[in-house]
């Protein structure tokens, strides 16, 4: 512990020995009561100063008329009566001197006292708060998490209004000293869970840096090279303050416009936070519409090419004469003009997902249609191929979670590889080995792929089908971990 | 210690797991074997023979209770002894490996005459094993998850052949009771249909829960039985019995027959949807092999997964001939199930004898 010495230049130059290429560091210096020297140290982009100069500068040398050099505990004595600030603290060591000043602190240092000051005058920049680009809701909160965790928080806490709201905050990332908070309700998470969050979270903090949810999801996770994701990003505090009721962690870090949300078991990246908002009857046919543009998204382009290539005889012959005779003089094999009018797909979705939104919508959509329509002209790409292609594409945005549907996307090209080699018995491979992948995959301990398997019969509720609310605003069972669960 | 001994499954999954091994590709031929002797009662024969799952869960239940709930290994040895329990091991794993030889060699004749005509059996038997054995390495507990969501999802495909209700003639099942005779000459058939369920005494030390664990065997008997009778009555009932003994796989015949607008041939779906449970009972066999295999070598369990598969392929490809399968099961597979019934029933009275002596 690097302790302050009475000589208050040796604590200023610790200070700088720390900081040594801050520019920003501020260094004033006042007389207090014309006799007493004192420095006040910030760095003066993320601090407020009228609020420094008002309720510190002002009072030490306006209002101080005490002759500090008598009094036993100086800083004490200042902070107690004449500062003016919300939150202040006495130290007495210069230990995390540099995250405290990062943070927007401010710290009085006084002559021949071993005792310093730290305010709280932080007004870092930040966003303000928007509505959500990425995960709109039609029903709902419009809000959404911005890059600074205080205020991520205060939108966690205004909606949860229980003396069992937890927030414990921790520090990740050797270098970069990350502000990171886990948040849960205490006595509704299963405490083997919470601990399993918070034994992988401090196993992560001797990293270098951490500097966003992504980072975490990743390091946290159980299967780092599983296919699904395994912890819910969101940028909804409605959605998180949802999760914490059922009994889950929520795991925010400083810069991050997200929360992760832990445990997550695979059906809930089916469902839409607005499903709850819905009638009852409406939101089951939506998510019986999610589940089957999934499955398309996953079966229908492998399927396809099987009646194509090898299985002719499951479809009516007038069917099969129809695609057949969109294919005459088609040079690619079934195969590669699949692939190809994929690959296509997945390069007009990338290329459109980094440009500014009026501009992504309009590559999307023009590119979609034109190459669409010059392929089929060109003889490169049939008719029928391209509708199969485009229903998978417009299926796979109905997934509502982006991660998942993306896994899912992914997962489309082995199975058409498996299709491809195999005929209807590697699609049935394919779908198999992903079953078995999702019944051994866990997510902090709960099985992902509950409440299916294990089966729990109660949390069937709210899954594919939705009862009404009364029924299932309680926590899950499946996210229980009970001595000897299966 | 291999790490499926620490596994666990529910009771729950413990009737599923029965059930999984049992129903699979045989339920596509059974009513053929069943009608050869008892013709038109062929389903009284079938559902008779669940005489023979419920005597084997429940020695199993007796023999586990008596001597505590201890691995099959233990067991065997605590009853006959180490150089015996070896023998009843390799038994039991050479029981199992026929089993799913058969099965894996019937899934492949059905495939290859339906949707993988284009593929050397030497490739189908060799990817879907592997499939069986990457799923059968996660252990008990996977197959417990795997066979019970499986076996709500496939519970649809037992209620495809209703739809014979409406075509069906009744005179096909008419008279009932064709001979008393002839039901009972046919019983012993409709035993074999029901073998698989001799992974009860594998599987039952690891239930988490013992409470009323004799009612989940019989529950899964039953259960099983309902669906054999109900596919064997179906089948007489829409096809009659003589056309039933001519045609090897009459469910599938029946499925051919569904007319769905889009689907020209309704049997390849069914084919489609079915390979989830052949999958499945082929995991549960794979599972009694290596778990035996790892007992008897002190092999992990996860690596005896992957020595074992030879074995396996090579029964496999042994078996791939219809003809010689069939010849080769009609002479050793009542050998088999009277082998187990005599063991089973054996190691329950010893037991019974042993808790009463105070051993």
């Amino acid at each position: 512990m690097e302790h302050l010495s009475k000589n208050i230049y040796q604590n200023i130059n610790k200070i700088i020995s720390h900081m040594p290429n801050s520019s920003t560091l501020v260094k004033r210096e006042i007389l207090i009561n014309k006799k007493t020297k004192c420095f006040i140290i910030y760095v003066t982009n993320l601090c407020n100063r009228k609020s420094i100069e008002l309720h510190i500068i002002s009072p030490l040398l306006n209002k101080v008329k005490e002759d500090l050099e008598t009094i036993e505990n100086p800083a004490e004595y200042i902070m107690q009566n004449y500062l003016s600030v919300s939150e202040a603290q006495i130290i007495n060591h210069l230990d995390n001197i540099t995250v405290e000043l990062l943070r927007g602190k401010c710290l009085i240092l006084i002559d021949k006292s071993t005792q310093a000051i730290l305010c709280d005058t932080s007004d870092i920049p930040h966003r303000n708060i928007q509505e959500s680009n990425v995960e709109k809701t039609l029903r709902g909160g419009r809000e959404c998490f911005v890059e600074n965790i205080e205020i991520n928080l205060a939108l966690i806490q205004n909606k949860v209004k229980s003396n069992k709201l937890r927030i414990e905050r921790l520090i990740l990332g050797t270098e970069n000293n990350a502000d990171a908070a886990i948040i849960y309700l205490d006595g509704v998470i299963d405490p083997i869970v919470l601990d399993t969050v918070k034994f992988k979270l401090n196993k992560i903090k001797k990293l270098p840096y951490i500097l966003c949810t992504g980072y975490i999801e990743q390091l946290i996770e159980d299967f780092p090279y599983g296919f699904f994701p395994q912890l819910k990003n969101t940028e909804k505090p409605d959605k998180v303050v949802s999760d914490l009721f059922q009994g889950k962690a929520a795991i925010l870090i400083s810069g991050a416009p997200y929360a992760l949300v832990a445990p997550a078991v695979f059906i809930e990246f089916f469902q839409g936070f607005e499903d709850y908002s819905q009638r009852i009857l409406t939101s089951v046919f939506v998510r019986l519409t999610r589940i089957l543009s999934a499955m398309l998204v996953l079966l229908a382009t492998p399927i396809y090419l099987c009646v194509l290539s090898y299985t002719t005889a499951i479809v009516p012959i007038k069917l099969i004469k129809v695609i057949y005779n969109s294919r005459i003089g088609i040079p690619l094999p079934p195969f590669l003009e699949i692939l190809t009018m994929e690959v296509a797909v997945e390069l007009l979705r990338e290329g459109g997902l980094r440009l500014p939104t009026p501009i992504g919508q309009t590559l999307g959509i023009v590119g979609g249609i034109v190459i669409g329509e010059a392929a089929t002209k060109a003889g490169l790409v049939s008719p029928t191929t391209l509708v199969v292609v485009s229903t998978t594409v417009i299926a796979s945005f109905l997934i509502p979670n982006y991660e998942m549907a993306l896994s899912i996307r992914f997962l489309r090209f082995p199975m058409l590889i498996l299709a491809h080699m195999f005929g209807l018995l590697g699609v049935i491979l394919g779908f198999y080995l992903i079953v078995i992948i999702l019944i051994n995959m866990n997510s902090f301990g709960i099985p992902y792929f509950a409440p299916f398997a294990p089966l729990n019969y109660s949390d069937l509720k709210d899954t594919v089908i939705r009862f009404p609310l009364d029924k299932i605003l309680r926590k899950p069972k499946s996210l229980k971990i009970k001595k000897g669960k299966i | 210690m291999s790490k499926v001994i620490e596994n666990k499954i529910t009771k729950r999954q413990y009737i599923f797991i029965l059930i999984s091994a049992v129903v699979g590709i045989g339920i596509l031929s059974a009513p053929n074997s069943i009608c050869q002797k008892a013709e038109q009662s062929g389903w009284i024969s079938m559902f008779i023979g669940c005489l023979y799952p419920l005597t084997i869960t429940y020695c199993a239940y007796l023999c586990y209770k008596n001597l505590g709930f201890i691995d099959f290994y233990t067991l065997n040895e605590k009853i006959y002894g180490k150089f015996f329990s070896k023998i009843i091991s390799i038994f039991f794993m050479l029981t199992i490996t026929i089993y799913s030889s058969s099965v894996l060699a019937g899934f492949y004749n059905v495939l290859s005459k339906e949707i993988t005509i284009f593929l050397q059996p030497s490739i189908i038997v060799t990817i879907v094993s592997l499939t069986i054995v990457f799923t059968a390495s996660f252990g008990l507990q996977s197959l417990g998850r795997l066979s019970e969501i499986v076996f709500y999802f496939s519970s649809l495909l037992f209620l495809f052949p209703l739809f014979t209700i409406k075509r069906g003639d009744i005179t096909n099942i008419l008279p009932i009771i064709s001979s008393f005779e002839k039901i009972l000459s046919s019983i012993p058939a409709s035993f074999y249909s029901y073998a698989g369920i001799e992974i009860s005494f594998f599987i039952l030390p690891y239930v988490i829960s013992k409470k009323n664990i004799k009612y989940a065997g019989f529950t899964s008997s039953i259960i099983i039985a309902l669906i054999y009778t109900l596919l064997t009555f179906l089948t007489i009932y829409y096809l009659g019995f003589e056309l039933t003994t001519k045609i090897y796989y009459p469910v599938l015949f029946i499925m051919e027959t569904i007319e769905i607008s889009i689907i020209s041939d309704f049997k390849i779906i069914f084919i489609f949807l079915w390979s989830g449970i052949i999958l499945k009972i082929l995991a549960c066999d794979y599972f009694v092999i290596s778990y035996v295999f790892s007992k008897l070598t002190h092999i992990p369990y996860k690596k005896s997964c992957f020595i074992t598969w030879p074995f396996v392929m090579m029964f496999t490809i042994f078996m791939i001939p219809e003809h010689g399968r069939n010849v080769f099961l009609e002479n050793t597979l009542p050998y088999i199930v009277y082998t187990v019934l005599i063991y089973s029933i054996t190691t329950a009275i010893i037991s019974k004898l042993k808790v009463m002596k105070g051993v």
